[in-house]
């Protein structure tokens, strides 16, 4: 060790925390260095004045209080686990509230999908407007629509719109719907 | 009693504590209470605060001894626990934030050149001088004086309780006794009769 490494190391030289070999190793320096002597002394006179400044610790009164703090968090738990059952009952409860009332609902639309529309049984696949011509009769309405599947779910509009549904998404259907220029003044699909 | 069977003694302790044995918690209460109060009270100067900081370390105790895993000594985890305690009612004082800064201003007063050793001998004798200038030094270098000279700890443990390299307790205490010598010196010239 070098004098500096020697300098820090001499308060565990002091308060006896070197090994054998290392307290031998100091010994051996001090003999013949005056200012590790020094040093020596001032840390062993630093060591006593810290050890001699006994403080009165809290002792009986800081163990009454911890005695009682253990007492008073361990009913706090316990009020606490009350407390948290009883949500956890309530919990539990609306959660069946909503099993039920989910089940209700899952089961209403089911049986919203078995509703059969009067104007025909898929009306989501294609819907078109027509317009039919002022003088197109009723049964030739009726026959363009046996042709192309289609089935009438609502109108007339104010406009005289039409909207039909067909059983298919064919754009050949609407092509050939457009060449009934006889019938037909107006064609649109949705 | 040896430190061996101290120690032996407090790790059954500890296991006890862990199933509830609260007669336990009361016996390794009074095995290191004064050691947790006077370790706290060395770097809050606080009585108060340190009081406090005991019952927190003790309740640490209660709940959590079986964190306790043998890996160091029992007085070693205890005052681990403890500076983490200290540590968050100094940062709540917002005098911990900066540490190395408070350590580099600390370091920038222990100028050796100031320092008399004739006068640090005569000075060191004195109790209240001492005491004083404890109470002057940083809280990392009053820690290390603590641990070092009150509980007479290798550096090593005590680089276990502060959290920091071996390197930086030598440092540190080094720093610590060279402020202490430069704060006695001082005291000592303003004592002299003037002429």
């Amino acid at each position: 060790m070098n004098n500096q490494e020697l300098k820090e190391n001499l308060p565990w030289y002091v308060n006896n925390t070197l090994n054998d070999e290392q307290q031998a190793e100091f010994e051996q320096q001090l003999s013949n260095n005056a200012e590790l002597k020094q040093e020596v002394k001032f840390l062993n006179a630093l060591r006593q004045h810290v050890k001699q400044n006994i403080s009165h610790s809290p002792g009986e009164m800081g163990l009454q209080r911890l005695k009682r703090q253990i007492k008073k968090e361990s009913e706090q738990n316990s009020s606490s686990h009350k407390s948290i059952t009883t949500w956890r009952t309530l919990a539990i409860a609306a959660s069946l509230v909503l099993v039920v009332q989910l089940g209700i609902m899952i089961n209403f639309v089911q049986r919203e999908d078995t509703f059969v529309p009067l104007s025909g049984n898929n009306y989501s696949s294609s819907v078109i407007q027509v317009q039919f011509k002022s003088d197109a009769t009723e049964s030739r309405i009726r026959e363009l629509l046996i042709s192309i599947e289609g089935s009438i779910i609502n109108g007339p509009s104010k406009n005289g719109l039409y909207r039909i549904q067909l059983k298919t998404d064919d754009d050949k259907i609407i092509s050939r719907l457009r060449m009934q220029t006889d019938l037909i003044d107006f064609i649109s699909k949705e | 009693m040896n430190d061996t069977d101290h120690e032996q003694q407090s790790i059954a302790l500890l296991k006890e504590i862990s199933k509830g044995q609260q007669p336990a918690l009361e016996a390794f209460y009074q095995l290191y209470e004064p050691r947790v109060y006077r370790y706290a009270l060395s770097r809050l100067n606080e009585p108060f605060e340190a009081a406090d900081t005991l019952n927190e370390v003790m309740m640490e105790v209660w709940k959590y001894a079986e964190r306790f895993e043998g890996r160091s000594k029992v007085s070693t985890w205890l005052l681990g626990i403890t500076h983490h305690k200290v540590y968050d009612r100094l940062r709540k004082r917002k005098r911990a934030k900066l540490e190395d800064d408070i350590d580099d201003f600390s370091n920038q007063l222990t100028d050796d050149n100031q320092i008399n050793i004739e006068q640090v001998l005569a000075g060191v004798d004195d109790a209240n001088m001492v005491h004083h200038c404890m109470d002057k030094l940083s809280d990392s270098h009053r820690e290390v004086i603590h641990l070092a000279f009150f509980e007479d700890m290798h550096y090593r443990d005590i680089a276990s309780i502060a959290k920091c390299p071996e390197g930086t307790v030598k440092t540190r205490v080094y720093h610590a006794r060279q402020a202490l010598k430069n704060c006695i010196t001082k005291l000592m010239v303003a004592m002299e009769p003037t002429a």
